[in-house]
């Protein structure tokens, strides 16, 4: 006996004539989120739960008007209608689930999941029943998820997962390519697998980062491949975490770097070369203008000698452009090298203000003050940063007529102040000026001379010996830098040291 | 009577650089000995001594560190002061591994190369 589609329905109108589990069952049918439909063994529809309607939009009166299959993607129809031979090949069997496209009330495609039994030959059944059960959020994880290792699959950077354990739980196609090694054999491993010897506390370092939910963004180092050459890296490491939000292991996204670090060397090679090559022959041409100087101070020629001067100014520019040229390629690279020592900073400072004044005759370089304090670092490079400050504070104040500069000390750092009575600095362009190649133009579009990378290369060489360098200016008002360099050791032991003998 | 004048072995293989210093160092008073050539050095050093080397670094065909060495490694050459100098200021702390007894980078300023050899000789 077959089930009749408005059976339920009926039933409806008669509740009091049916028993508490039948009500249940209804409910249970109506309620749940898969829908039950039989049919009879040429397909035409008998029954279809009320839940239907939630899985493709009509109500069980609509469905069970339709014809069941035009419901059916046209790419889906021969594998459902192959699956409906099949079951009913086999009476009383349950087939596995099947998924398939139905078209919705709305017109749009729905993916269905769903499990059949032959009933055919139960006496009080008699049907197919069908569970019907949409999958539409399942397959779309599906999709993202086939995108997302699509994605990883074809990536050209190596993408490796690991747990805070350091185990090995994925391996791209990439990896596979930049290591050497297969997924296969690599999966299951630990991480050291490629890391080399002696920067085996760079895991440790990179796991206690990522158990405290921090990324690590380009870090660049090496790793061993498999037939045991190293290859230099750019990686990119981030926690993953569950759906809880609980740290559960690692991503890391390693780039390949040996084609840059080649680029980078021939550049640093070339402007090496470079600068050797020009300083050359202003080596030669600084040698001639003494030459050339003391021939015309014998012959007492005054107004040579002040030409020549000025020739001696310019090719002293032009050496120092070359170095600045150099110095910010070296920088870059981080191959700027110092060579540090213990020195007397006020020595310095009075030594580079008495030549500066030498060279300049529209500025009064006044050293108000110099306390002793010794610092730790290269003395030329320090130097250079003095110069610096002291060169702007003339270039950027031609209207005024003197640079104050002061030394001063407290417990733990030794402070350089250069102060100057110029155009100053707009306070938007203050958070810039350290940057490098950045330049501030004056009023009317006035230009400055030089490259740029001035204070960008000072920044450098400071932040190297953990300083600060700042800027208090207000435009139109004059600029104030300040230098700070910590003291050494034995520069703020003495007073500790004294204090204990006191206290002795 | 007067003093025997110091001796100055300059040596690099730039023309122009040997031209100058030859004429500022005689002007100063110094005997100066010049040469492009790293293979000459030998022979200049087989007769009497000078009292000091300006050495290039980089000379053509040979690596004036390799000559400082040479000369350092010598008993008889030992003594005898070695000033290098460089475009590549980076090269200041190989030429004193090499053994070099001071480093100028070029260019340098012609007091500084004066002051010096003045330190050296006097």
């Amino acid at each position: 006996m077959a089930l009749a589609a408005n059976e339920p329905n009926k039933q409806d109108t008669s509740q009091t004539t049916v028993r508490p589990g039948e009500l249940w069952l209804r409910a249970l049918l109506a309620q749940s989120y898969d829908a039950v439909v039989l049919t009879n063994a040429n397909g035409t529809i008998l029954f279809a739960s009320p839940s239907i309607q939630r899985v493709i939009g009509y109500t069980a009166e609509e469905y069970t008007a339709l014809d069941g299959a035009q419901l059916i993607h046209p790419d889906d129809l021969e594998h459902d209608i192959t699956f409906f031979r099949r079951i009913h090949e086999q009476p009383g069997a349950t087939l596995p689930s099947q998924s398939t496209r139905l078209r919705h009330k709305d017109g749009s495609w729905r993916w269905i999941e769903y499990i059949a039994t032959n009933l055919l030959t139960d006496p009080t059944v008699g049907a197919f029943v069908f569970n019907f059960r949409d999958i539409a959020e399942r397959k779309l994880t599906e999709e993202t998820q086939y995108l997302l290792a699509a994605i990883v699959t074809s990536s050209d950077d190596a993408i490796v997962s690991k747990t805070l354990d350091g185990v090995i739980t994925s391996w791209n196609t990439a990896a596979e390519r930049l290591f050497g090694y297969s997924a296969t054999e690599a999966v299951g491993r630990h991480i050291t697998l490629i890391i080399p010897l002696e920067l085996l506390s760079e895991e440790e370092v990179i796991i206690k980062q990522i158990r405290d939910g921090q990324r690590i963004d380009h870090y660049e180092t090496v790793r061993l491949r498999k037939d045991g050459s190293t290859i230099p890296l750019s990686l990119s490491i981030s926690p993953i975490k569950d759906k809880q939000g609980k740290i559960i292991g690692a991503a890391k996204i390693a780039r390949d770097i040996t084609e840059r670090l080649l680029v980078e060397q021939r550049k640093d090679d070339f402007i090496s070369m470079a600068s050797h090559e020009l300083k050359t022959p202003v080596t030669s041409l600084k040698g001639f203008i003494t030459i050339l100087q003391r021939h015309l101070d014998r012959q007492g020629d005054v107004q040579g000698l002040a030409l020549l001067a000025k020739i001696d100014r310019q090719t002293t520019k032009f050496t120092n452009l070359i170095s600045e040229l150099l110095d910010i390629s070296r920088m870059q690279s981080g191959k700027l090298a110092f060579h540090d020592e213990a020195f007397e900073l006020s020595n310095l400072v009075e030594e580079i203000v008495e030549n500066l004044q030498q060279t300049t005759q529209t500025h009064h370089l006044c050293l108000e003050s110099a306390a002793p304090v010794q610092v730790v670092g290269d003395r030329e490079r320090i130097g250079q940063v003095l110069i610096n400050l002291i060169t702007n504070a003339i270039k950027y104040s031609s209207q005024a007529d003197k640079v104050i500069v002061q030394v001063a000390r407290d417990q733990h750092q030794a402070l350089v102040r250069v102060q100057d009575f110029g155009i100053g600095i707009a306070k938007e362009h203050q958070p810039h000026i350290f940057e490098r190649f950045y330049q501030v133009t004056g009023a009317e579009g006035q230009t400055y001379p030089g490259l740029g990378i001035g204070l960008y290369i000072s920044h450098n060489i400071i932040s190297h010996y953990h300083g600060s360098i700042w800027v208090e200016s207000n435009k139109g008002m004059g600029s104030t830098f300040f230098m700070s360099l910590p003291l050494t050791q034995e520069a703020r032991d003495p007073a500790s040291s004294n204090k204990y003998l006191v206290r002795e | 009577m007067q003093r025997r004048k110091k001796t100055i072995l300059v040596v690099d293989d730039d023309p122009d650089i040997l031209d100058f210093l030859r004429v500022i160092l005689e002007d100063e008073g110094y005997c100066v000995l010049t040469t492009e050539k790293a293979e000459d050095v030998e022979k200049l050093l087989a007769g009497s001594l000078p009292d000091l080397i300006l050495l290039d670094v980089l000379l053509s065909g040979k690596d004036g560190r390799k000559i400082v060495k040479q000369l350092k490694g010598q008993e008889e050459t030992r003594h005898v002061p070695v000033v290098m100098f460089s475009a590549h200021p980076s090269a200041k702390a190989t030429t004193r591994e090499a053994g070099a007894d001071d480093f100028l980078a070029k260019p340098f300023e012609i007091d500084e190369l004066v002051a010096m050899m003045s330190a050296y000789l006097s």
